[in-house]
């Protein structure tokens, strides 16, 4: 991987691509890369859409070798959605083939001179651009019927919906699976607005000739390699819970904790959740013959995804995730998991994030717009967005513009990035994560990563009420450590729990590269990565005043336990002090 | 125990998870701790309460300690395996990071004082909990709430509930 691929779109006669050295970028891989890249070469008051902000599409330092989980693809760039830096993350077949094509990243740059939709086709004899009229507002799934002739075998494609075209905040990239289906999103913060703002559609990678990455040290990776693995199968999360019932396991346990936001953040608890669970969700997928277990990449010895079908046995989706379910579930009142299948199927097949999109319909539901429950009429207004009616672009713009637009204070977003499936009243943790994140409301920016091992920030009482600020500092940086690596968050669990496993994974790390890092190491990389976003975000405007949760969530309790969040300023600004 | 005619009720696997996931009513056993609850009166191996049900609710809280924390009467006791992700770590029973869950977690401010034979305990499972526990669940007396499965429509004594004897299909 040393190779980054830049493709000026405002190139004279059309977008050009011209491969680069990683230069001074070497040694950096998945969010690291995309985020250096985008702190050091975006202004950062660029316009989102104008002709000075980057896509950057980077796999992880991992990625293409033989280690497990390893498939990971970042996309980064400055969101339209949020304003400040953004790193979207994303499964399917493209982070491994890009990364054994030796690219450490694609970049797209500059400013478009026409309106022409283009097709960028890389493979081991090179890069092709070609304009392509006839896709314009095609959908991820129309495209696949178009190009999956050119990619099923040994390829994958990346590309935008209309959503994406149309410049929705709220808009996705899309990464084909294994099966060649465009399920798998790098979904938060509009990533998939500024590849339309560059006119590129889709890019077709065709990995056929193109090896597996050779590690520096094949014995020491073969060795670091199987205690990895050996890791991930024995750890009863990794192991048994998410390959069994994938994400949406968390349905019930999130509902019982009284932490499931139902109805637009209104109460903690969805009396229909255990008809959404993933248990129910299981159950129903195998027994209309689709699949509970399922990797979204070659090489995931997770599997927690699976295949939604009909009652006649049709594909519809993929098995929805516990943050679609959540978002277009409970968020907005609905129990029936044949409507949120439809609804995920239609969020990848115009290019939406669905966490956004579910909370943005929740929002106009709660203005009235549609009731919640409603499932039929959630379906009709994904289909306005999809069409890009006037009501459409509205709510293609994410939960705070919905919110505004329709007078309600009620906008549960932070830095105008709407929240995911935990309530912060009752996981106040979470909530620290979701103000300080360079990100805006983000889940996975503060995942746990062994931080008994790393010890960043020192040793805390676990039952304190104190020290959240510290806790949500070590995850933030262990997990952009993990993002750089181009390994599944999912991993985290295992290597929390297994100190042998953390090992593994700065083994493979050692072993590919010939490094001999350890674990401060991996702190330090994940502090330099977390330095780079909040400096980006810091000259793009940001200040402690976007560090914090919207007020009624401190002033309204949150049923059934009737509590706010109440972590004070002070502590929410100590977390990077 | 409430009177309630008892009704014996067939049900497919599917049909009897999704009724514990809802929860069922165990008669007895309220006053003990969660600990003795689960060893003594549902009868699950101690080796399993302590290593497979890492993640426990007692009335929507999570339960940190299983020998302080008290099942009194009317309360709903779910079990669950080990969650994944942060929030799935925050939940975990004694788990590093409980504190991010400050402000939900159970504190038990009564002592055990012994178990009653009245007083009916809900209790749900979930996800591994689920397909480990339910065969063994169905071999016992339940209750159930009236309406809360095909063929409970009626019959409910005190409280809604409903006994009832499964067999599963």
């Amino acid at each position: 991987m040393d190779t980054i691929l830049r493709i000026d779109v405002g190139a004279e006669g059309g977008p050009k691509a011209v491969p680069t050295p990683v230069g001074d970028y070497a040694g950096m891989g998945g969010r690291g890369l995309t985020s250096a890249i985008i702190a050091t070469e975006v202004p950062a008051d660029a316009h989102p859409l104008g002709p000075e902000n980057k896509l950057v599409i980077a796999p992880g330092l991992l990625s293409g070798t033989a280690a497990s989980m390893s498939g990971r693809l970042s996309v980064g760039c400055k969101s339209p959605l949020t304003g400040g830096i953004k790193e979207a993350n994303s499964g399917g077949q493209a982070a491994q083939l890009l990364a054994r094509l030796g690219y450490a990243a694609i970049v797209l740059e500059g400013g478009r001179k026409d309106d022409d939709l283009y097709v960028v086709r890389i493979s081991k004899n090179g890069v092709t651009i070609t304009a392509d009229e006839s896709l314009r507002r095609a959908t991820n799934y129309q495209l696949m019927d178009r190009f999956l002739g050119e990619y099923e075998k040994k390829g994958a494609m990346i590309s935008i919906g209309p959503a994406g075209e149309m410049g929705y905040a709220n808009s996705t990239v899309s990464i084909t699976d294994v099966e060649g289906r465009p399920t798998r999103h790098a979904g938060r913060g509009g990533v998939g607005a500024v590849m339309g703002s560059k006119g590129i559609k889709a890019i077709i990678v065709d990995a056929e000739g193109a090896k597996v990455r050779a590690p520096a040290n094949p014995e020491a990776f073969k060795a670091a390699s199987k205690a990895w693995v050996d890791g991930l199968s024995k750890h009863p999360v990794t192991g048994e819970g998410l390959p069994a019932y994938g994400t949406n396991v968390l349905t019930n346990v999130i509902n019982e904790a009284g932490a499931l936001p139902t109805r637009n953040f209104a109460t903690g608890q969805f009396e229909g959740a255990s008809k959404i669970s993933g248990e129910t969700q299981a159950e129903l997928e195998v027994s209309r013959g689709g699949s509970a277990t399922h990797g979204c990449h070659r090489g995931c010895t997770i599997k927690c995804s699976g295949t939604f079908v009909d009652k006649d046995g049709k594909f519809v989706t993929k098995q929805p995730e516990y943050e679609t379910v959540w978002a277009h579930g409970a968020n907005c009142g609905i129990d029936d998991l044949d409507v949120i299948a439809e609804l995920d199927r239609l969020d990848d097949d115009y290019g939406l994030d669905t966490i956004e999109m579910g909370a943005t319909i929740a929002v106009a539901m709660e203005a009235g717009v549609a009731k919640f429950g409603d499932g039929k009429a959630a379906i009709e207004l994904l289909h306005e967005v999809g069409e890009g009616t006037p009501l459409g672009r509205i709510l293609g713009s994410g939960a705070a513009t919905t919110a505004r637009v329709f007078g309600l204070e009620h906008a549960p977003c932070v830095k105008g990035q709407a929240m995911p499936a935990y309530d912060p009243r009752a996981v106040k943790g979470i909530g620290v994560t979701y103000a300080t994140s360079p990100m805006g409301a983000d889940h996975t920016a503060g995942y746990a990563v062994a931080t008994n091992i790393l010890k960043v920030g020192g040793d805390v009482d676990p039952l304190k009420a104190e020290g959240q600020a510290a806790l949500s500092k070590n995850l933030q940086i262990a997990t952009a450590a993990v993002d750089a690596t181009g390994m599944c968050l999912f991993v985290a669990f295992a290597v929390l729990d297994q100190p042998e496993t953390f090992q593994a994974l700065v083994d493979l790390l050692n072993a590919y590269y010939g490094w001999d890092l350890d674990a401060d190491g991996v702190a330090a990389y994940g502090s330099k990565i977390l330095a780079f976003e909040r400096d980006f975000n810091a000259r793009a405007g940001f200040t402690k005043a976007d560090d914090r949760l919207p007020r009624y969530f401190k002033r309204e309790p949150l049923a059934p336990h009737n509590v706010t969040f109440d972590v004070s300023d002070a502590e929410l600004d100590s977390v990077f002090d | 125990m409430p009177e309630a005619p008892a009704i014996r009720l067939t049900l497919p696997q599917h049909a009897f998870k999704a009724l514990l996931q809802r929860g069922v009513g165990i008669a007895g056993g309220a006053g003990a701790t969660v600990r003795k609850f689960l060893e003594d009166v549902l009868g699950i191996d101690a080796t399993y309460v302590e290593e497979r049900l890492q993640t426990v609710f007692l009335d929507g809280q999570p339960v940190d300690d299983l020998d302080r924390a008290v099942v009194k009467p009317g309360a709903v006791l779910a079990l669950s395996g080990a969650m994944p992700g942060l929030a799935g770590a925050t939940m975990r029973r004694g788990g590093y990071y409980a504190r991010m869950r400050e402000g939900i977690t159970h504190e038990e401010h009564d002592p055990a004082v012994g178990v009653h034979d009245d007083g009916i305990v809900v209790v749900k499972l979930f996800n591994r909990p689920l397909a480990d526990l339910a065969e063994s669940l169905a071999q016992r007396p339940l209750l159930a709430r009236q309406g809360t499965v095909e063929g409970l429509e009626s019959g409910a004594g005190e409280g809604g509930w409903v006994r009832l004897a499964v067999t599963l299909a």
